[in-house]
C-alpha cells in the first residue's frame, strides 16, 4: 500500500469543506455529554482496540463525534451513510481529513450506495471486518443475502423494487470477481449493534428463519434511544425538514401522521405545536386509542387522502400512502416521510407522471387531475434529506447506547464469553439509567437520591436499575 | 417471610395477552365512532419480511 493510494481512501463531496465539518463537530461535542463522557471514560483503557469496524450510518455532524469516539477507544473504522441524501459534506470531510475511511456524498446515486456499503468492508490491508455498526440494517444484510446468493444465484432472480435491481446487480458484479466475497466477510464478524426499528425488525425475522449468523445488540430499544431519538427528536427534526423544503405555514393546516408509534408520536405533537390540525392513521387499536387520548383525530388514509394539506408517514411499514391516495390529493399537498425507508410512500408508482424539481429534494409532481403534490426528499427520510437529522443532544444518548453496545459485543467475544450469542440481544437496563444520568448533567437536572428506607419500600437496590423488565416507561 | 413475596409466590404474575388488549381498544374505537386501518396482505407480507426495503 503506498501512501498516494492509502491518502484516496474515501469518497466525499469536497475536502475543503473540511475546516468548516470540524468547527461544527466541536459544537456538537459539548451538546453530546452521555457520548463525550463514555470516550473520557474508556479512552485509557482502549476497549475496543483490534476491532475493525463497518459502518453503516448517516454521515451527518453528529455520527462524526460517534465515529471519533470510537477510534478514540482503539477502534479502526471504515464508514458510509446509510442512506443516499443524509449526508453532510462537511461533516464527511472532517473525517477523511483525520484520514479515516469514509465514503458518503449527499445525493449519491444508488449505485454508488451499494458500492460504498461493499467497500465498508473491503480494508487497503486485505484484512476484513470484525464488527458492523448498522443503522436500518443494510450492511448486515448486504452479508447475508449475498452469502445466500453464493450457495443459490436464484435469490437475485426477480427485484421488486429500483433499489432491489441495483443492490442485487452489485452483489452480481461482486460474486464474478470473488465468488465467496460475501461469506468469507460475514465469517468475520462478531457482531452487529442496530440503531433503529426497521433494522432490528429485520433482525428479529432474520432470527426467527434461522438466518441470522452473528451476534446482535438492538440499541434501537434502549430506553434512553428509542424514548428519546425517535420521540424528540423527530419533535424538532421533521418540521426543521419540511420548513427549510417548503417554508410552508404550519398553522390552521390539516397535516396527517401515518403511523403513531414513537415517530409518530414526535411528529404528532410537534405539527400540533406549530398549531396544525394534526389526525393519525393507525393500523394497531392500541396506538390508536392512544392517539385518539391524546386528541388526535383518528381517520383511514382512504377518507384523509383528499381533505389534508400536509403528510407524513412513520409505520415501518411499505405503501401506506399508495397510488391510489395521492391521485386524489389537493393541489400543493406536501408529502413526506420519516420513517427508515422510503417506501412508506409509493413513490414508484408516481415516477410515470410529469416532475418538475423546485430544488434538490424537493419535487413537484404533476397529478392526472393537474393538481400538484410537493414531494420532498424523493419519500426518503425527510429531516436528514431537507435538514440536517436530529439535534446533537438527543443523538448523544442513542450513539452512547451504541458504543456501550460496540464494547459489550467485542470484548465478550475477545474473551471467548458466549454471553451474547447468536441471536438479538438488549443492553441491561443499568446501562441504559447510566445514559440517562451522563445527559442529565449537561440540563443541570437534581435527580433525586432514594433513601434507604425508600428503596427497602419500593424493593430496588439504591443505585438501580430502578424499574422491571417489562416496564414501559 | 413478607406478605409481597409470599402473594408472588402462590399467584405468579402474569400479563394480560396482547389479544385482549388490542381487542379492548379496538371496542372502544368502535363505540367513539373512529375506523381505523388494515394492513393489506402485501403490507403483511413486507412486515415478516428481512429481504424487503433497501
Amino acid at each position: 500500500m503506498t501512501t498516494a493510494m492509502a491518502a484516496k481512501d474515501y469518497v466525499i463531496a469536497d475536502i475543503k469543506l473540511a475546516d468548516w465539518g470540524r468547527k461544527e463537530i466541536k459544537i456538537a461535542e459539548t451538546e453530546m455529554p452521555g457520548l463525550m463522557a463514555i470516550r473520557e471514560e474508556y479512552a485509557k483503557s482502549q476497549p475496543l482496540k483490534g476491532a475493525r469496524i463497518t459502518g453503516s450510518l448517516h454521515m451527518t455532524i453528529q455520527t462524526a463525534v460517534l465515529i471519533e469516539t470510537l477510534t478514540a477507544l482503539g477502534a479502526q473504522v471504515r464508514w458510509a451513510s446509510c442512506n443516499i441524501f443524509s449526508t453532510q459534506d462537511h461533516a464527511a470531510a472532517a473525517i477523511a481529513k483525520e484520514g479515516l475511511a469514509v465514503f458518503a456524498v449527499k445525493g449519491e446515486s444508488l449505485k454508488d450506495y451499494w458500492d460504498y456499503t461493499h467497500r465498508i468492508f473491503e480494508w487497503p490491508d486485505g484484512g476484513y471486518s470484525n464488527m458492523i455498526l448498522d443503522d436500518g440494517g443494510d450492511a448486515t444484510l448486504l452479508l447475508h443475502l449475498g452469502s445466500k446468493a453464493e450457495k443459490d444465484i436464484k435469490v437475485l432472480d426477480k427485484p421488486d423494487s429500483e433499489e432491489a435491481t441495483v443492490l442485487f446487480a452489485s452483489i452480481k458484479e461482486k460474486l464474478k470477481q470473488d465468488p465467496k466475497w460475501y461469506s468469507t466477510r460475514l465469517a468475520q464478524i462478531k457482531g452487529v449493534t442496530e440503531e433503529t426499528t426497521t433494522g432490528v425488525h429485520r433482525l428479529y425475522q432474520m432470527h426467527e428463519k434461522g438466518e441470522l449468523k452473528i451476534p446482535a445488540i438492538n440499541v434501537n430499544d434502549s430506553v434512553t434511544k428509542s424514548k428519546f431519538d425517535n420521540l424528540y427528536g423527530c419533535r424538532e427534526s421533521l418540521v426543521d425538514g419540511i420548513k427549510r423544503a417548503t417554508d410552508v405555514m404550519v398553522a390552521g393546516k390539516v397535516a396527517v401522521v401515518c403511523g403513531y408509534g414513537d415517530v409518530g408520536k414526535g411528529s404528532a405533537q410537534a405539527l400540533r405545536a406549530l398549531s396544525a390540525q394534526v389526525w393519525v392513521t393507525e393500523i394497531d387499536p392500541i396506538c390508536a386509542l392512544q392517539a385518539a387520548m391524546e386528541g388526535y383525530r383518528v381517520v383511514t388514509m382512504d377518507y384523509a387522502c383528499d381533505k389534508a394539506d400536509i403528510f407524513v408517514t412513520a409505520t415501518g411499514n411499505f405503501h401506506v400512502i399508495d397510488h391510489q391516495h395521492i391521485v386524489k390529493m389537493k393541489n400543493q399537498a406536501i408529502v413526506c416521510n420519516i420513517g427508515h425507508f422510503d417506501s412508506e410512500i409509493n413513490v414508484a408508482s408516481l415516477e410515470k407522471y410529469p416532475w418538475e424539481e423546485i430544488k434538490p429534494q424537493v419535487d413537484h409532481i404533476i397529478l392526472p387531475s393537474g393538481n400538484r403534490i410537493i414531494l420532498l426528499a424523493k419519500g426518503r427520510l425527510v429531516n436528514l434529506g431537507c435538514a440536517t437529522g436530529h439535534p446533537s443532544y438527543v443523538m448523544s444518548s442513542s450513539f452512547a447506547n451504541q458504543t456501550i453496545a460496540q464494547i459489550e459485543l467485542w470484548t465478550e467475544s475477545q474473551k471467548g464469553s458466549n454471553k451474547y450469542l447468536i441471536g438479538v440481544h438488549t443492553l441491561p437496563k443499568h446501562l441504559d439509567e447510566k445514559v440517562a444520568r451522563l445527559q442529565l448533567k449537561k440540563l443541570n437536572a437534581q435527580l433525586t437520591t432514594l433513601t434507604d428506607a425508600q428503596a427497602a419500600y419500593i424493593d430496588v437496590p439504591l443505585n438501580g436499575p430502578y424499574k422491571t423488565e417489562h416496564y414501559r416507561y | 417471610m413478607k406478605y409481597d413475596v409470599i402473594y408472588k409466590e402462590c399467584f405468579p404474575l402474569m400479563k394480560v395477552p396482547e389479544k385482549i388488549d388490542s381487542e379492548i381498544s379496538r371496542l372502544k374505537l368502535k363505540s367513539m365512532g373512529i375506523t381505523i386501518d388494515v394492513l393489506t396482505p402485501a403490507q403483511k407480507k413486507y412486515l415478516t419480511s428481512w429481504q424487503e426495503g433497501t
